[in-house]
């Protein structure tokens, strides 16, 4: 079984978060095969280029061992040609942090990027956090994903903690969405995977703002046997790898 | 000794502690300081009443162990405020429990500054779920703390996820105000344990009831990986809490 990490960050030099090699010793402590690495907030929000920049490299490094999640500032008026260009870099997975960016997902800001994507013959999965209050609910998220179908979004963080109650119904309404689990808390996130299907849940630690050794231990604890394999990588690489 | 400061329970079923109490057992907490459930979307007085009375009949079985916090509907006005001293005039309440976003009351209500007069009087505390917009932010509840120094205020969640940081800022700017670390990561919480005095640091599981114990076994979990020293390991997760209701533990103690 190939355990993958659907979320992490890693930090440029100076941040608080770990370099891509502490990483990797905690992959290695922690028996992770691969892992998303996503940038910073303040590279999400500003210094779109240098965090992308740093992922790019990072996973270009360890190719089999780090997936790189990149992403750019959607009020930026280069955001799609930026966008376009981090992929044919070799970014997999595109991440939106709405709070952090500011901007509500089912209000446009980011459609010109995901047609961008589309025009150029480029598709990748777009991650967005959940869970903040006014930028980034899920069924903000479902209004978004439903104006691109042919697109697979992945629901950061299950929209914890106070939307939690709305992701089976977002699921509902949006087929093209999976749900990852970074501080949506094992227990929680259980139920709702269940709920929505363990075909569409991933497994992602949030490291380091969560501890990837006990979220793993837990998580394989708490999952149903038969899920794990599916939940703890075989989702998210099907995801990468375009498979239905 | 684990304190659990923040757990519901429901009151609905045979009112028997004795499913919490071996939860309690199995999980290794000593007591807990217990809300109810349904008593938060309780619309009246008249229900709030209903639900107070089965919690510190429920708490009181086992009074040694089990601490309850009633809840008032502040929209009510008068009426929550006659029901607030009808529970301390019980002398079997640790204090009130308001939860503004379920029950839909903005702290700003005139019964508010009332409510926060009685607790202070009493030398109770008031515990409120925070991290939540638009009326549980942890600011609103600082605001609230800085206009009535005498009374404790506790914050539920120390912001969640989202709000750590606000929560911390209300920390370690207002003494009458409790943290208790229950919601949010890991990461958050350590950077609460090193701005805000560890002895208002308080933990809870939020467990909701029969059922949830692996919350309480994940949030046991998390408080471990604090790094805290020992002496604030245990004032966090029980030293500040017996601190907090002493006046209870005497009460309790023959």
């Amino acid at each position: 079984m190939t355990r993958v990490d659907g979320y992490c960050t890693i930090g440029l030099p100076g941040d608080e978060e770990p370099s891509p090699q502490d990483l990797l010793c905690r992959m290695d402590h922690c028996r992770v095969d691969r892992a998303v690495i996503a940038p910073p907030s303040r590279c999400l929000a500003w210094a779109n280029d240098a965090g992308n920049d740093a992922v790019l490299s990072a996973a270009a490094t360890h190719p089999d061992r780090l997936i790189p999640a990149v992403s750019v500032n959607p009020w930026r008026p280069d955001a799609a040609e930026a966008v376009i260009g981090c992929v044919r870099r070799g970014g997999r997975i595109l991440v939106f942090d709405p709070a952090v960016q500011g901007f509500n997902p089912c209000e446009g800001e980011v459609d010109g990027i995901l047609r961008g994507l589309r025009d150029a013959g480029l598709t990748v999965p777009v991650y967005v956090h959940t869970g903040q209050h006014s930028f980034g609910s899920p069924s903000q998220l479902a209004l978004l994903a439903r104006r691109f179908p042919q697109v697979k979004f992945i629901m950061g963080h299950a929209g914890a903690t106070d939307y939690s109650t709305d992701v089976a119904g977002v699921c509902g309404l949006a087929g093209n969405v999976l749900v990852e689990s970074s501080c949506a808390r094992p227990p929680g996130f259980v139920q709702r995977a269940a709920a929505v299907g363990f075909h569409r849940a991933i497994m992602g630690s949030g490291h380091p703002y969560n501890d990837m050794d006990y979220e793993w231990s837990c998580m394989e604890r708490l999952l149903p046997a038969e899920h794990r394999l599916a939940v703890l990588g075989g989702n998210l690489l099907g995801l990468l790898e375009g498979r239905p | 000794m684990i304190v659990d400061t923040h757990l519901h329970w429901p009151m609905s079923s045979d009112n028997s502690p004795q499913p919490l109490l071996d939860t309690l057992d199995a999980t290794g907490i000593a007591a807990a300081v217990v809300s109810g459930l349904e008593v938060l979307f309780a619309r009246t007085s008249a229900t709030a009443r209903h639900w107070n009375d089965r919690l510190m009949a429920f708490c009181d079985q086992e009074a040694a162990r089990l601490i309850p916090l009633v809840t008032v509907h502040l929209s009510e006005g008068q009426s929550a405020l006659d029901e607030a001293k009808r529970c301390l005039g019980t002398g079997r309440v640790g204090g009130f429990k308001l939860h503004p976003w379920l029950q839909g009351e903005s702290l700003r209500l005139p019964a508010t500054a009332e409510l926060c007069g009685l607790a202070a009087q009493s030398g109770l505390p008031v515990m409120l779920h925070d991290g939540t917009p638009p009326y549980s932010l942890c600011s609103q509840i600082g605001l609230l703390a800085g206009e009535h120094p005498r009374t404790t205020f506790i914050l539920g969640h120390s912001g969640l996820l989202q709000y750590w940081r606000e929560a911390a800022a209300v920390g370690s700017s207002l003494d009458n105000v409790y943290l208790t670390l229950c919601g949010g990561h890991l990461w958050g919480m350590q950077r609460i344990c090193q701005a805000v005095p560890t002895q208002r640091l308080l933990w809870g599981s939020d467990c909701l009831g029969p059922g949830n114990e692996e919350i309480i076994r994940y949030r046991l979990g998390l408080a471990d990986l604090l790094g805290l020293d020992p002496a604030s390991h245990q004032a966090t997760m029980g030293g500040n809490a017996r601190r907090l209701w002493s006046t209870w533990s005497q009460r309790v103690k023959p």
